[in-house]
């Protein structure tokens, strides 16, 4: 167990550039996740961290060993594959007990460590098993137990739940995050399920085209996404061009957004689908539209609302019994509320401006 | 006051209630009957058609184990009786037992050469995509294009010239024969082992390295393991291939010296009696037993 620090990692294939400049610190027994869209660079970075990739620069830093020059064999890093790679010629205790063999331990404690191993993902009694008389979830269960029993100092996962089923996901990775947690491993886990993400994660590596887009808690990304991308990813989001006035923020189509921001600045205002408020009646600091399309998701509804200027907004609505009675319809007359402290402009290109906390900053004396 | 209750209905007759008791059963009889029937037969021709295709393949081994044990003078039906007569009569052809012994040898050695040659080869190529690997494969493989007899003349003139270039005798000489021979079992083992290493997760072997094994000891303990059987399958073909090679043997061969089909082709322009069925018959027995031996150690259906 220690700490990971990549320090202005990076990977170019011959002028191709797919990582770039990544520094980050992980702390001891954290709990990351590599988070971004495809080719983004997220299996490059895992693998240069495993040390199947060679970085073309920067450092990875174990502890206090500089373990870029090292081969993968002398890392010391648990390493679970999206496709399990059990070996299919060795039962689940021989799989298990692989990494131990390598290190010259002795029988008996190879024994007793393979059978904690199994027992703590709860695959005690498979153990004269083959790989093919599992079921995937119990592979990839294996696959888990032969990267801790050698007790690596850092876990690394490459998408390890996109082979299972809906439900099984959410199961092994429930068992997953209890299983870190209980070891106390440094854990480093690559996905681009953002759901899958923030339901593990302590904290979230945004990456796009190979850079890192922002570091934090899920909630931190959430509340305070440093540009649009981030905002895109971690939970949806209205997206407004504008500009921002002493009044507020006045979009492209002549919506004024009571919020102050440093007149002048151009940007992007977001607004989450699930702070638009609909209402029957005109209140204070409220906007005039018109329903144009209702959808019913179960747990909300998606509803589409072109407001008076012309700006278009997505609302999400609980399906609370109050919103069921409301029955909005496509074509209903509303009004829109948002809470200015929901609004957040995103300057283009130069990060986040947090407006509420600029507009209290500003009140304050 | 008249309700439709249905138990002021005048209830059905027992008689009508059996006869439709009486058809439903006999519908549902004739039903699962003719159904039953399909299946018979469709069961009936599958095992005719596995029937025929064994006959098809197993015929002629048998017909010429049958052969080998008749009297006759000359290979033909029917039998005018049994004995072990031209089984005998191999004693007194020592050209058969000197062609076996080099074919044996022939066929080893090849077979180890191909291999040697293969599966580095093979390891690489099932890493590499796109153009590069198709040329490669296609090199490789030309030696199956062309007809053996035409390797054999081709090799045999190659031979000669290198023999003027550099004294170093090639034709006529076991050497050579063998450098022939490997030649076109190469592409064979090429092929088998490349169908079964596409089959290999190149994540095995990463998971190896990362549970600290070297790349040597992740080769011996993974990846060997997990193409035992396809190498088996690889050298058991290239063995086949060179053991029953006649067209390039022929060319290679010194004067004086044979190979086993060399031999019995030799012996076929002059004589047709069951001596012949009688070393095809133990040339059978060797490659049943090594089939059999080979299958004890890997599952031969689950490679080829
Ligand atoms: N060996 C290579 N040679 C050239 N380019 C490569 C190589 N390996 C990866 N790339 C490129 O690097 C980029 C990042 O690949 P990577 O596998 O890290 O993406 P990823 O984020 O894991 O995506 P996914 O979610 O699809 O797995 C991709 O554009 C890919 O095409
Ligand atoms: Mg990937």
């Amino acid at each position: 167990m220690a700490t990971l620090r990549l320090d202005g990692l990076g990977k170019s294939y011959g002028d191709v550039t797919v990582v770039e400049n990544v520094s980050l610190d992980v702390a001891d027994g954290e709990f990351l996740v590599l988070l971004g869209p495809s080719g983004c660079g997220k299996t490059t970075t895992l693998r240069m961290i495993a040390g199947f990739v060679e970085a073309s620069a920067g450092r990875v830093l174990i502890g206090a060993r500089d373990v870029t020059g090292e081969p993968p064999y002398r890392r010391n890093i648990g390493l679970v594959f999206q496709s399990y790679a059990l070996f299919p010629h060795l039962t689940v205790f021989e799989n298990t007990a692989f990494g131990l063999r390598r290190r010259k331990i002795g029988e008996a404690e190879v024994k007793s460590r393979v059978e904690r191993a199994l027992a703590l993902v709860r695959l005690d009694g498979l153990a004269a098993r083959y790989p093919k008389q599992l079921s995937g979830g119990q592979q990839q269960r294996v696959a888990i137990a032969r990267a801790l029993v050698i007790e690596p100092d850092i876990l690394l996962l490459d998408e390890p739940l996109s082979n299972l089923d809906a439900q099984l996901r959410i199961e092994v990775r429930s068992e997953l995050r209890r299983l870190q947690k209980s070891l106390g491993i440094t854990t480093i886990m690559v996905t681009h399920d953002q759901e899958e993400a923030m339901s593990v994660a302590d904290r979230l590596v945004v990456l796009q085209s190979g850079r890192v887009q922002q570091v934090g808690s899920a909630l931190d990304l959430y509340l305070r996404p440093a540009n649009r991308f981030v905002a895109g990813f971690i939970g949806r989001g209205n997206f407004l061009e504008g500009v921002a006035l002493e009044a507020g923020f006045r979009s492209a189509q002549g919506t004024v957004f009571p919020c102050g921001a440093p007149a002048g600045s151009v940007g992007t205002l977001l607004l989450r689908p699930e702070h638009v408020g609909l209402h029957r009646q005109q209140g204070h600091g409220m906007f005039a539209g018109r329903i144009e399309s209702v959808r019913f998701l179960a747990s909300s509804f998606d509803i589409a609302v072109v407001l008076a200027a012309g700006d278009r907004l997505q609302a999400q609505l609980p399906a609370t019994p109050g919103a069921m009675r409301e029955n909005w319809q496509a074509g209903d007359e509303t009004f829109v509320a948002i809470d200015p402290a929901a609004m957040t402009l995103l300057q283009n290109d130069t990060g986040h401006a947090d407006l509420n906390s600029q507009n209290q900053k500003g009140v304050s004396p | 006051m008249r309700r439709d209750d249905p138990f002021s209905r005048k209830p059905m007759s027992l008689g009508a209630v059996r006869d439709g008791a009486i058809r439903a059963c006999r519908n549902a009889i004739e039903m699962m009957t003719s159904h039953a029937l399909t299946l018979a037969l469709q069961r009936l021709a599958h095992g005719a058609m596995v029937a025929a295709a064994l006959l098809v393949i197993l015929l002629p081994v048998v017909l010429i184990v049958w052969l080998s044990f008749f009297t006759n003078e000359v290979l033909a039906l029917p039998p005018e009786g049994y004995s072990l007569r031209w089984y005998q009569a191999l004693a007194g052809q020592p050209q058969f037992l000197a062609g076996f012994r080099l074919s044996a040898i022939v066929a080893v050695a090849a077979t180890m050469i191909s291999l040697l040659v293969t599966i580095p080869a093979a390891l690489v190529m099932a890493r590499m995509e796109g153009r590069g690997r198709e040329i490669l494969t296609n090199i490789l493989m030309s030696p199956l294009i062309v007809p053996a007899i035409v390797v054999g003349s081709g090799l045999y003139i190659a031979f000669v010239e290198f023999e003027i270039a550099t004294d170093i005798q090639l034709n006529g000489a076991t050497l050579g024969l063998i450098a022939g021979h490997a030649l076109i079992t190469l592409p064979w083992s090429l092929r088998l082992l490349l169908a079964n290493l596409g089959g290999l997760n190149p994540a095995l072997n990463e998971a190896a390295l990362s549970l600290g094994a070297t790349p040597l000891v992740a080769a011996l303990k993974v990846t060997l393991p997990v193409i035992w059987p396809g190498l088996v399958a690889a050298a058991l073909f290239c063995f086949v291939v060179s053991f029953s090679n006649v067209e390039l043997s022929l060319f290679l061969v010194a004067p004086g010296q044979t190979t086993l089909p060399i031999a019995l082709l030799q012996y076929l322009q002059w004589k047709i009696d069951p001596l012949i069925a009688a070393v095809s018959t133990l040339q059978i027995l060797i490659v049943a037993g090594a089939l059999l031996v080979t299958n004890r150690f890997v599952s031969l259906a689950k490679v080829v």
